[in-house]
């Protein structure tokens, strides 16, 4: 009789013990559409590896998530990835990692530094926002021709100085913000001459964004040599309304925007979505930054299988930075890249 | 264990099968019950608080993000009106939104040093605001919005007002160059309170806000203001999530969760003091129930056993009675249908015991009795004196021989009779004395008769009663002899049959009427006691030592004979 128990307790443990290691992963927001391509991105990564994802969308609530979170911060899930909604709550969670001695890899919404420095356990997937700043720069000088000191023809007021207007993401947040100052910064460090018309918050949105450019066109209308959008929504939304207003003019009804011999504005994005990549090769859309949700997706899934696996991540393939940050390049989008 | 278990009585087996039984049914009851109430109590209590939990939350952050939101607008506007100098524009704004707002106090943008570039305020401002923490955390860290704790006023000089800042870095334009300043709001706390007080936490029930260094913001408990106060400890402790918790001995449910955008942490303690105690309420029930079942079936179980082993202890003290003798007593019992049937058929028992006892009894006094009798008839003085007398005739004619034979015969016959052998004898030594009896009596009769033994040889060994063909050869003896006919014979049989033994005794003679057999034969089997006929003793004696089976009956036909039947079961040995 003890030794059926005994037996049975054996089975028991060792079914226990070969049970697959899930990792969850928490997503702000799954109706931002990056970020379902992003879950995607991830579930496809994880197909090769040994353990099993379990995505959970927090609906935009730093509260629903804080909700998700608790179940799993205990040692049968060593290792979570969070994107968090809130990157100022974060610390919250970190200390409650710490707590529980869980890893967490957080990813696309970086949290403060000094939070990040609260526990060694933690790290940061993400891509650095003044990179794509920087690169959403570099295309508008391919524009106009990579000479600060003689612009081509792009610069139609031929005077020597980029017109601008700026479409930005929900004010005071903080990747609107260093897109929009870096941008800029970049600009001028290169010796260009800039001149931003206007700043306009459009939250991020398509929508707003076609709105917001309706007030725009009478007030800077021609005078406006470059569209440079925080993100890709944006852009396509003021192309819709550059469009109406003839800004973009499909002369020949050949589905496509011939830009030397049909009316184009330059319009610039950032995030290299697919319907962005569909308008330039549509010749609309003059360019983007591709934020590499794919690379960061590999680069987390291969991140929590070492350290599943307790490998040194001496090796790994990805840089890490500062032992917590591994940060994932943008990519210039254009019809020249 | 078996043994252990067989040492116990039938009541206590009783009693302690029940109450196992009972006892662990009971306690499984008990233990998945309370198990099932626990846990959807706790379920409900951690659902219930979590969702107050948000409720709060969601007013906070609500609050905080229309600060926020405006806080955004507002740096737009700054960007805006100081690239056009138009820094009256900026006041105006400030103050429209302290207007349209009620719970800002007050807005102004302050240069990195801490001057006022554009205010709300137009008068009293305090001069040395590069001190302040919310004005340092600004210019530290850019790009996000500071939420100070709750002080007094601090952009005016001897405020006296409590109010959380909101300070925010911003950029903002000076004759075409981009300066770093700093955007702050200053907020009522009136309402922030009140946000507090508006949901239903409970006797005791209370937030506290604390910051990320678990420094405390704001207590909705006057009790609680520092960052050791037990509820700040709590909150620390748990650091997110839910918990239930006892505080100043009341039970309160705590979960902390951080407010979107400000680097906060609210802790909710909800009084569910009611629900906890509720718990250990029906807890107390069900124990209380448990022992009173267990109880029950204990006293139940007890009577239950008492009305079974208690008329089993009456029965045997009874038995002790009847060992002791006493047949007479009776059984009353009460009880089950079974131990009534028991006690019934014991008393029935004890009766037939009793029955039985004095039939023996009498059996034996009976025995005693016959044989005393037959004894009696044996030794009968008259047979003495005439035996003697023959005796002496035959000395008185020299016949020497005859007399000596006659003694002999006398002598065997008397030691025959007295012998310490009671009641039976073998066949053969029965016949010896027949035969000395003969011998004394032919010489008493000079030789008026002849006898003769046809014994089967074997069942010379068969027991038979003592001293019984005596008084049938009498007879013989005295029906037989006739005066007138100078031989009679007098025949002994013996044999058996059919698993009997048979002894026959023959004369001849006149021989006895059918009526005076059917007379004689009534009057032995008679109960009447008669010591005078010899017979009857004999017939007596052969029903008490053999029963019915055994039987004495007399043939007879005119003038020719008389024969006396004795028959008895077969036996070799023992004493019946």
């Amino acid at each position: 009789m003890k030794n059926i128990i005994v037996l049975l307790l054996t089975l028991l443990l060792s079914a226990c013990e070969t049970q697959i290691v899930t990792v969850p992963v928490f997503i702000y927001d799954n109706s931002d559409a990056y970020m379902a391509e992003f879950e995607s991105n991830i579930r496809l990564a994880a197909q090769s590896k040994d353990y099993l994802i379990r995505s959970f969308n927090s609906q935009n609530s730093q509260i629903i998530q804080n909700d998700q979170i608790e179940p799993f911060m205990n040692k049968d899930y060593p290792v979570l990835m969070i994107n968090p909604v809130d990157r100022l709550s974060v610390y919250a969670i970190i200390e409650k990692a710490k707590q529980n001695d869980s890893t967490i890899i957080f990813f696309n919404r970086e949290p403060l530094p000094e939070d990040l420095a609260l526990y060694d356990k933690v790290y940061y997937v993400g891509a650095d926002a003044v990179q794509s700043a920087q690169l959403q720069a570099s295309l508008i000088m391919d524009l106009f021709g990579n000479d600060p000191k003689n612009l081509n023809e792009y610069d139609k007021n031929k005077d020597g100085i980029i017109q601008a207007v700026i479409l930005k993401g929900e004010q005071g947040h903080q990747d609107a913000e260093a897109r929009t100052k870096h941008v800029i910064e970049t600009l001028t460090l290169s010796n260009y001459k800039i001149e931003v018309m206007d700043i306009s918050s459009a939250n991020w949105d398509k929508e707003t964004a076609q709105a917001q450019m309706e007030e725009l066109i009478p007030l800077y209308g021609d005078r406006i040599e470059i569209l440079i959008s925080n993100n890709d929504a944006m852009a396509l939304g003021a192309i819709e309304t550059l469009k109406k207003h003839k800004f973009f003019d499909d002369l020949n009804q050949d589905g496509v925007i011939d830009r030397s011999i049909e009316p184009w504005l330059p319009v610039v994005g950032i995030d290299g979505l697919e319907v962005s990549i569909e308008s330039i090769k549509r010749g609309y859309l003059y360019g983007t930054i591709k934020n590499d949700s794919e690379s960061m997706a590999d680069c987390l899934i291969q991140l929590a299988d070492w350290l599943l696996k307790g490998k040194s991540l001496d090796i790994f393939p990805y840089t890490i930075t500062d032992g917590k940050y591994l940060w994932i390049n943008y990519q210039k989008l254009s019809l020249e890249e | 264990m078996i043994k252990r278990l067989n040492d116990l009585s039938i009541g206590q087996m009783i009693f302690i099968i029940s109450i196992a039984i009972v006892g662990v049914i009971l306690m499984l009851a008990t233990v998945t019950t309370n198990q099932i109430i626990f846990t959807r109590t706790d379920k409900l209590i951690e659902s219930t608080s979590k969702e107050i939990n948000k409720q709060v939350i969601m007013n906070y952050e609500n609050y905080l993000s229309n600060v926020i939101d405006i806080s955004n607008s507002l740096q737009g506007y700054i960007v805006e009106y100081t690239k056009e100098n138009n820094v009256d524009e900026l006041n105006r704004l400030f103050v429209a939104t302290t207007n349209i707002e009620k719970n800002i106090r007050s807005v102004a943008l302050l240069n990195e040093y801490g001057q006022v570039v554009s205010s709300s305020i137009n008068s009293g401002i305090n001069p040395r605001i590069a001190d302040i923490d919310w004005f340092k955390q600004a210019i530290q860290m850019v790009d996000i919005h500071h939420f100070s704790g709750l002080h007094t006023e601090n952009i005016i000089m001897n405020g006296k007002d409590e109010v959380v800042t909101i300070s925010k870095y911003v950029q903002y334009m000076k004759n075409n160059e981009t300066m770093n300043g700093v955007l702050m709001i200053d907020i009522n706390t009136s309402n922030f309170k009140t946000l507090a007080a508006q949901t239903n936490l409970g006797e005791s029930g209370h937030i506290i806000i604390t910051d990320q260094t678990n420094g405390l913001i704001y207590s909705s408990n006057p009790e609680c203001t520092s960052r050791i106060c037990d509820s700040a400890m709590i909150a620390q402790s748990i650091v997110l999530g839910g918990k239930l918790v006892s505080l100043n001995d009341l039970n309160m449910y705590v979960n902390v969760n951080t407010i979107k955008d400000t680097r906060w942490k609210i802790a909710t303690f909800i009084n569910v003091n009611e629900i906890v105690t509720m718990k250990t309420e029906i807890l107390v029930q069900m124990i209380f129930i448990f022992l009173g079942t267990l109880i029950a079936v204990a006293i139940t179980s007890y009577i239950f056993s008492r009305r079974i082993t208690n008329p089993m202890n009456k029965l045997k003290k009874h038995i002790t009675l009847i060992e002791q003798g006493d047949f007479d007593t009776r059984v009353h019992v009460e009880g089950q249908k079974e131990v009534l049937l028991l006690a019934d058929a014991f008393n029935n028992m004890s009766d037939k015991v009793k029955e039985l006892m004095i039939k023996v009894l009498n059996e034996q006094n009976e025995k005693r009795k016959t044989h005393f009798i037959a004894l009696q008839n044996q030794i009968n003085p008259h047979f003495l004196y005439n035996t003697l007398d023959s005796i002496v005739a035959l000395s008185e004619n020299n016949r020497n021989k005859d007399v000596e034979l006659a003694i002999i015969a006398l002598s065997k016959f008397f030691r025959m009779s007295i012998s310490s052998e009671m009641n039976l004898v073998e066949l053969k030594d029965e016949i010896e004395h027949i035969r000395n009896y003969l011998v004394i009596q032919q010489i008493r009769y000079r030789n008026a008769f002849k006898f003769d033994f046809e014994i089967d040889e074997e069942i010379l060994h068969h027991k038979v009663i003592k001293l019984s063909l005596q008084p049938l050869v009498e007879n013989a003896i005295l029906h037989g002899i006739q005066p007138d006919e100078a031989f009679t014979t007098i025949l002994i049989k013996a044999y058996h049959k059919d698993g009997f033994t048979f002894i026959e005794v023959f004369n001849e003679g006149y021989g006895i009427s059918q009526d005076r057999i059917n007379e004689i034969h009534e009057m032995i089997q008679s109960e009447k006691q008669s010591s005078s006929l010899g017979l009857k003793n004999v017939y007596q004696r052969l029903k008490l030592y053999y029963g019915d089976e055994a039987d004495l009956t007399i043939e007879s036909e005119l003038d020719e004979y008389t024969k006396v039947i004795m028959k008895m079961p077969f036996s070799t040995e023992g004493e019946l």
